[in-house]
């Protein structure tokens, strides 16, 4: 008994001799590592941010300039508030640069229309309790909202968990430390923390949160994905700077499969919300919008679950066609989307939890 | 009991502390008798010039038939302009990993083959009159830039033809038409010129296995070429570096349609160059020589047959999609077909890249497609 326990023990040292990491670290509970910087990230996110505020004056019947728009998603000229380093375009998914581009002519166009929105007409709706104003355009987009939401699927989501979580970016240098930076692997890491919109002690600070952050909250009650996602990205973190490779790994997953969820459940949210306001045609053509551009959303992750095709497939059911020049929201019926909800709840076995969104 | 354990278990211990280690097998490729001499003659005077020759004449005959085709444009002058360019591209494909030395010099592979062609800069180009084909990053000139000016600019032969006639809105096409394929001439026959003085002594007397030895040389430009096929001829189109969403826009000749011939091309030459095939189609001696004469062993199994049989295996698997790429990669998910034969791209990467140059003791130096991050 007393010679296989000794040997046991000798096997233990030399496993841990031969994994050559570390496994014994502490894991911190908010993002206070040593060298973090994702400064290039948080300029993205106030940057799309000043789009939006400028997207949302239609609202009001302010005229939209589409190349303004377009100068912004490039950053050319004097089109912020202040001075940012970095642009938007060129770092989204490379199929879809025009895309957006041609979205916002179709919204700078919808802007100076001087009529109610009908099928026929772009113009401004008016919920039925006249809470709500939104610029729909007479194909019953609300382009704002598909530009705002699909660069969110395009960039910041593509961005964290397809190019800086991707194989070519993790399987860097991590020994070469630079000041304020880290190492390579670190400073991937950082910045794909850096698109998910929250601050360094979220989910205990709720303060500031943009984009993804924010629809993490608001799917939090469901997924629980405040804090799953959080400590996926800390665990990674924590697990590169402790040349601990497998851990890094699990994290990866796990921030992949998780923040797809957050885009799932905001998608059946809008569906949700979609249906029960399918009278008020406002309510209905935003939160379809919405719903699409959170579908749109789930094509842009390396480990997703759905398919291309499923992304396409559900986009055409929902608005006649997958893209999104000729998407009609005047012709869905409540059949589709139901039947869509149940599909996107079915891929992802959330059949159960569908309605608490 | 106890000793039988522990020596187990120090034996244990040296394994793993070995398998960490790189594995440095011992092989002769370092000091082999293989005399390279035969093989850099059989590369430089029955391969790469007779090669360059051949293209030459083709180009020739493309500037005639373009020729014939300014001087009267009609659907029959337009359609020999047509085959002219297809056969110039298909020979192109055996040219293209010859890309040091002079080839390097008069940059022939940015020059003829920059794909997709960018048609927007192509357009400013031909309407601004101000071009550059001396610069490595632009993308309309070369076969591409014929691609999109001979087939890409109507629906049919008739409409392209209008787009030629003499007239004042197609004065400036009609040159540029010209300008493009001149600019070729001049870079291969530059090319063709210098192999042909002093470089082809210079490259075969260059023996041993240090860098920038005509070994060096041979195999980095064979590896460098062989990854352009996995990526931008097929890669990239397929979708496997996007999400699995096909990009059937980024293929070669996307608009005269024959990027399966193109490609099936380009593995063909990559194959015949490792074999030492001569333009006559004479078997010389080549890396595979190299290889046998050195006994290089992968898995107890000749590289060289494991090379071979896997070049076999890609060309057998492009003969079998219906071209061309663009449709072959569909519209929203990588097809299990194109997956496939990526993958086998790849597999045999590590064949040509790491197994290759590990038995003949030479490194690879080029740098594959880096990528930004900020």
């Amino acid at each position: 008994m007393k010679k296989i326990n000794s040997l046991v023990l000798l096997f233990t040292v030399i496993i841990g001799l031969v994994s050559c990491g570390k496994d014994d670290y502490d894991i911190p509970t908010s993002y206070n590592f040593d060298n973090v910087s994702y400064s290039g990230q948080t300029s993205r996110l106030n940057m799309l941010t000043e789009m939006k505020t400028y997207m949302s004056t239609a609202q009001q019947g302010v005229e939209l300039d589409a190349q303004k728009l377009k100068d912004m998603f490039v950053n050319e000229g004097d089109v912020f508030s202040k001075v940012y380093p970095k642009q938007i375009k060129s770092k989204t998914f490379e199929s879809e640069r025009t895309v957006f581009e041609t979205l916002m002519e179709e919204l700078a166009l919808a802007s100076k229309s001087k009529v109610a929105g009908t099928f026929e007409n772009s113009g401004i709706i008016q919920s039925n309790d006249g809470s709500k104003y939104y610029l729909i355009g007479s194909d019953g987009l609300d382009h704002a909202q598909i530009i705002e939401k699909g660069i969110m699927g395009a960039c910041f989501y593509y961005q964290a968990t397809s190019v800086y979580l991707s194989a070519d970016r993790m399987n860097v240098d991590n020994d070469a430390v630079v000041i304020g930076e880290g190492t390579a692997m670190e400073h991937h890491w950082d910045e794909a923390f850096g698109y998910f919109g929250v601050q360094t002690d979220f989910p205990s600070n709720k303060e500031i949160l943009s984009f993804w952050g924010n629809y993490s909250n608001k799917t939090d009650a469901v997924l629980n994905s405040n804090q799953t996602i959080m400590n996926a990205f800390l665990k990674g973190r924590a697990a590169i700077s402790n040349d601990d490779l497998e851990k890094r790994d699990e994290a990866i997953a796990e921030i992949r499969a998780n923040w797809e969820k957050v885009s799932v459940g905001s998608a059946l949210h809008y569906l949700n919300e979609a249906t029960t306001s399918y009278e008020d045609k406002a309510i209905r053509f935003h939160a379809l919008s919405e719903a699409i551009a959170f579908i749109y959303s789930l094509k842009f992750n390396e480990d997703k679950i759905i398919s291309n095709t499923e992304v396409n497939n559900l986009l055409t059911e929902l608005a006649t066609s997958n893209s999104f020049d000729q998407m009609n929201l005047y012709q869905t019926e409540l059949a589709a989307i139901s039947s869509v909800s149940d599909q996107l709840a079915t891929i992802y076995s959330m059949e159960d939890l569908k309605a608490e969104f | 009991m106890k000793w039988r354990f522990l020596i187990l278990t120090l034996a244990a211990f040296i394994i793993s502390f070995v398998a960490c280690k790189d594995d440095k097998e011992t092989n002769t490729g370092c000091n082999s008798s293989f005399d390279q001499k035969l093989l850099f003659a059989n590369v430089a005077d029955n391969i790469i010039i007779p090669v360059y020759e051949s293209l030459q004449v083709d180009l020739d005959a493309l500037v005639d038939a373009l020729d014939a085709f300014l001087n009267a444009p009609s659907v029959t002058t337009l359609a020999n302009a047509q085959i002219a360019f297809e056969s110039s591209y298909l020979k192109w494909q055996k040219a293209a990993q010859y890309e040091f030395g002079p080839a390097e010099t008069n940059f022939l592979r940015n020059s003829f083959n920059n794909f997709p062609v960018n048609t927007g800069q192509l357009e400013t180009s031909i309407s601004s009159g101000n071009h550059n084909f001396d610069k490595l990053d632009t993308y309309d000139k070369g076969f591409p830039a014929l691609d999109y000016l001979l087939f890409g600019l109507g629906e049919d032969r008739e409409s392209i033809v209008d787009k030629y006639i003499e007239l004042p809105d197609n004065s400036k096409r009609r040159v540029y038409l010209s300008l493009v394929v001149e600019d070729m001439q001049t870079k291969l026959s530059q090319t063709l010129s210098d192999w042909k003085g002093n470089y082809k002594y210079d490259f075969v007397e260059n023996t041993g296995t240090a860098d920038g030895s005509s070994l060096g040389l041979l195999v980095n430009c064979f590896n460098e070429n062989y990854e352009i096929i996995k990526r931008d001829r097929i890669g990239i189109p397929s979708g496997v570096y996007t999400l699995n969403i096909p990009n059937p826009d980024k293929v070669e000749a996307f608009y005269s349609q024959i990027s399966l011939d193109l490609a099936i091309a380009s593995v063909n030459a990559s194959k015949q160059f490792y074999k030492g095939v001569t333009e006559a189609g004479f078997d010389g001696v080549g890396l595979d020589d190299y290889l046998q004469e050195i006994n290089a062993q992968k898995n107890d199994i000749a590289l060289d047959k494991i090379i071979q049989d896997e070049f076999e295996l890609i060309i057998q698997k492009l003969e079998a999609l219906n071209g061309p790429l663009n449709v072959a990669v569909g519209t929203s998910d990588t097809t299990p077909a194109l997956q496939e034969i990526y993958n086998e791209l790849s597999k045999q990467v590590i064949n040509i890249k790491t197994d290759l140059p590990a038995n003949l003791c030479v490194s690879i130096t080029y740098v594959d497609n880096p990528s930004d991050s900020d």
